[in-house]
């Protein structure tokens, strides 16, 4: 259910992730910052997840909807694929460099999540309580 | 410099929402984030090839409003609990379709704007 105070959460959260996004494209350059804010963002939402004290609507509408949905992006990965497409469409050879990248950022970020979210299980899951938000248990 | 900064962040906050909102369309498949992510790729394609790329609207649509509407860490999520689930053939169609149709899609922007410009 969409609430004011749930899409205000996603909006903070979102522009919070998509300015250290693009503070991150500024310092890395755009090649190597779409690698980075994936690999990053999928390891962070595995460790939200995992960790019951963001068990809270409110705290994943922030975090991980708003916050790490903002600061990864598969916009920027499949403009990365497309641009490899477009080359090979110019009569040049499989560039096998970039393949190997693109891959490598499904993949990495795949692993990120799931060895976070059981990191994150271990450490924090079975001693730790959710807490929970009052407004959010009467909705 | 820093107006730049506020521009692009909000126009995150702005598709971070659009997304949350598509994100509520779950069938067998997690169908809004993958509308979110198509929907941003076309855009990004399109603004790209019809604009200067580093130019300030640019900056505020793709890597703002393209970049907060479309995201890598929920698709990531959401395919990995399908493995966890053991439902292997979910998780496979979400990665396959996650990698291919966002990329289609923003080949697509790239060619109608190209065909609209030519």
């Amino acid at each position: 259910m969409f609430t004011w105070k749930s899409l205000s959460l996603v909006f903070a959260g979102g522009t919070l992730g998509t300015l250290l996004r693009f503070s991150f494209d500024i310092t890395l350059g755009s090649l190597l910052s779409v690698a980075a804010v994936n690999i990053i963002g999928s390891i962070v939402i595995g460790w939200i997840n995992s960790d019951p004290r963001t068990t809270s609507v409110g705290r994943k509408q922030f975090w991980s909807v708003g916050f790490a949905g903002g600061f990864t992006t598969m916009s920027g990965v499949a403009l990365l694929t497309a641009s490899g497409i477009t080359t090979l469409s110019a009569g040049e050879p499989v560039n096998i460099q970039l393949l190997g990248y693109i891959i490598g950022i499904f993949a990495l970020s795949l692993l990120g999540y799931w060895g976070a979210y059981s990191v994150g299980q271990r450490l924090t899951g079975d001693n730790a309580k959710p807490i929970e938000d009052a407004d959010e248990v009467t909705q | 410099m820093i107006v730049a900064f506020a521009l692009i962040a909000l126009a995150g906050g702005l598709g971070a929402v659009i997304r949350f909102l598509l994100s509520a369309w779950i069938g067998k498949l997690p169908w809004g984030i993958l509308v979110a992510n198509i929907l941003a790729s076309f855009v990004v394609g399109l603004v790209l090839r019809a604009g200067d790329t580093s130019g300030f609207i640019a900056a505020v649509v793709v890597t703002g409003l393209c970049g907060g509407l479309s995201t890598f860490s929920t698709f990531a999520a959401q395919t990995v609990e399908y493995f966890k689930a053991k439902q292997v053939w979910r998780g496979v169609t979400n990665l396959a379709l996650n990698s291919v149709l966002p990329t289609l899609a923003a080949l697509a922007g790239l060619y109608l704007a190209y065909t609209l410009l030519k």
